[in-house]
């Protein structure tokens, strides 16, 4: 795939476009854990250290339409086409975050 | 939300098993190495020749509507300018896999003018079509053709209904343009910033393009000019695409594979279906019935497929699956091929009376493409 290399004139102009990148942090369990922690929270209107990683995203009443949401997102963090189902093979943030370290080759921490 | 999933399909019948058992035997294969490395050349001036050849017959049919002599001659001459516009994408696929040519350039410039008669930005058609190669007949993850289930149909909103159940049977000819929709002009779709970059910089192209062309088009020839001399070649170039990729890959003789079952080779070896055309059509269409060998080895360049997939079929006899092309295969796709059928793994047509399952494994599937 080729990458962009140039960010000024025309360039810069469509790479605003091209929205968020994901972090300059390496990406890793612990990123992926902390993103859908704060995305859980957002999602609720609660702060991030109500969110319980080990609870199920049923408990917090998430719904298929929020799910399909959060996965798309997820897709834009990992730059990986993702499974929309995700969220229901994976039911909390712990085995999410697990099986993407594993899927994905990543380090637990960066 | 359902926390637990259930390995679909729910009861696989005695074609799924036999049809796993050959994926399981191709599993660890280096398919690729079937196919003779000096296939992998490319000749630039034959992809040119193509292109050339594909775009005379694209402006001519459509010169040919403006002097015909009486209107009934508008739809064959359509057909004919649909057919130039597909052969181009046939072209812009090539170009995509870097098979055009050895440089990147140039295979970026023909990409982009080659799909300029169905306003399709190169750069969003090419990520796009390498989700497809990545995930080819996956029930979650490919971008082609997808079915659904018929238990996440019904969660559909009704215009999605009758996207999904139209472009599957008497709108079929227009199921291509509901993937352009989807993934063709929203560059927000693809998962990497550098692609949606790509992806906005293919569509400025094109709308520009599109706006000196319309208006040309409107100043020379008014607005009919556009309906007759551009809107109906591009209603026509889909129909050709539509139709051409809906065949690849669907048909109630092969499954979708959910992820518990689904792996590379067998999407790449198993699960197309070649047509054979008439050898003038296989000439204006680049070859790209001719579709196994493309899936195996996406860089041989599309006048090297045949005796690629010639190589193919004889290290891998009985595999390959090839038909005769027909209408009547294309009526029997729109007829029986509507959901995928959670017992079974395998299209199910709308007329099938309804089991009622839960929406299970797939109910999340529905929204997000």
């Amino acid at each position: 795939m080729e990458q962009v290399q140039s960010s000024g004139g025309l360039l810069g102009f469509f790479k605003k476009f091209g929205g968020e990148a994901k972090p300059a942090e390496p990406l890793s369990g612990a990123v992926i854990r902390d993103w859908l922690v704060r995305r859980l929270a957002k999602q609720l209107s609660v702060p991030a250290s109500e969110i319980d990683t080990s609870a199920s995203f049923a408990s917090y009443g998430l719904d298929s339409l929020v799910a399909v949401q959060v996965s798309g997102d997820l897709e834009k963090l990992v730059e990986q086409r993702l499974s929309p189902a995700l969220l229901f093979e994976y039911s909390s943030i712990d085995a999410l975050t697990n099986h993407l370290v594993a899927e994905l080759r990543l380090p637990e921490t960066a | 939300m359902q926390q637990t999933l259930q390995r679909l399909p729910l009861s696989p019948g005695a074609d799924y098993n036999a049809f796993m058992a050959r994926a399981q035997a191709i599993k660890d294969e280096r398919l690729a190495e079937a196919i003779p490395k000096d296939l992998l050349v490319p000749k630039a001036w034959r992809g040119l020749l193509g292109f050339v050849i594909s775009y005379a017959l694209y402006a001519g049919a459509i010169v040919g509507v403006a002097y015909a002599p009486h209107w009934a001659l508008w739809v064959p001459l359509w057909l004919v300018a649909g057919l130039g516009g597909w052969g181009l994408h046939c072209i812009a696929h090539d170009c995509g896999h870097n098979s055009f040519s050895r440089s990147k350039t140039l295979n970026v410039v023909i990409g982009h003018l080659a799909l300029l008669p169905l306003i399709y930005p190169f750069y969003a058609w090419k990520h796009v079509h390498n989700l497809h190669h990545m995930h080819t007949n996956s029930l979650e993850m490919d971008t082609d053709w997808r079915p659904l289930s018929r238990a996440v149909y019904k969660r559909l909103s009704l215009w999605d209904r009758i996207v999904y159940m139209g472009t599957r049977s008497w709108a079929f000819w227009a199921g291509t343009i509901n993937y352009w929709v989807v993934s063709g002009i929203r560059p927000g779709f693809f998962p990497k910033k550098s692609m949606r970059v790509q992806a906005w910089l293919s569509l400025a192209f094109v709308l520009l393009v599109l706006a000196g062309y319309t208006a040309a088009l409107v100043h020379f020839t008014g607005w009919t000019g556009v309906l007759l001399y551009f809107v109906a070649p591009w209603l026509a170039t889909h129909a050709w695409f539509s139709a051409t990729t809906l065949m690849h890959h669907t048909t109630n003789e092969l499954p979708f594979l959910a992820s518990n079952d689904w792996n590379p080779n067998a999407s790449r070896l198993l699960l197309t279906t070649d047509y054979v055309y008439p050898k003038w059509l296989l000439f204006l269409t680049h070859n790209i019935s001719i579709h196994t060998a493309h899936h195996v080895l996406p860089i041989v360049p599309f006048y090297n497929l045949p005796k690629a997939q010639a190589a193919l079929k004889k290290a891998y006899p009985g595999m390959l699956r090839e038909r005769r092309f027909s209408f009547a295969t294309l009526w029997r796709i729109v007829r029986d091929c509507h959901f995928y059928d959670e017992r079974t793994g395998y299209y199910v047509s709308r007329s099938e009376p309804d089991e009622g399952f839960p929406a299970g494994h797939t109910a999340s599937l529905a929204a997000r493409d």
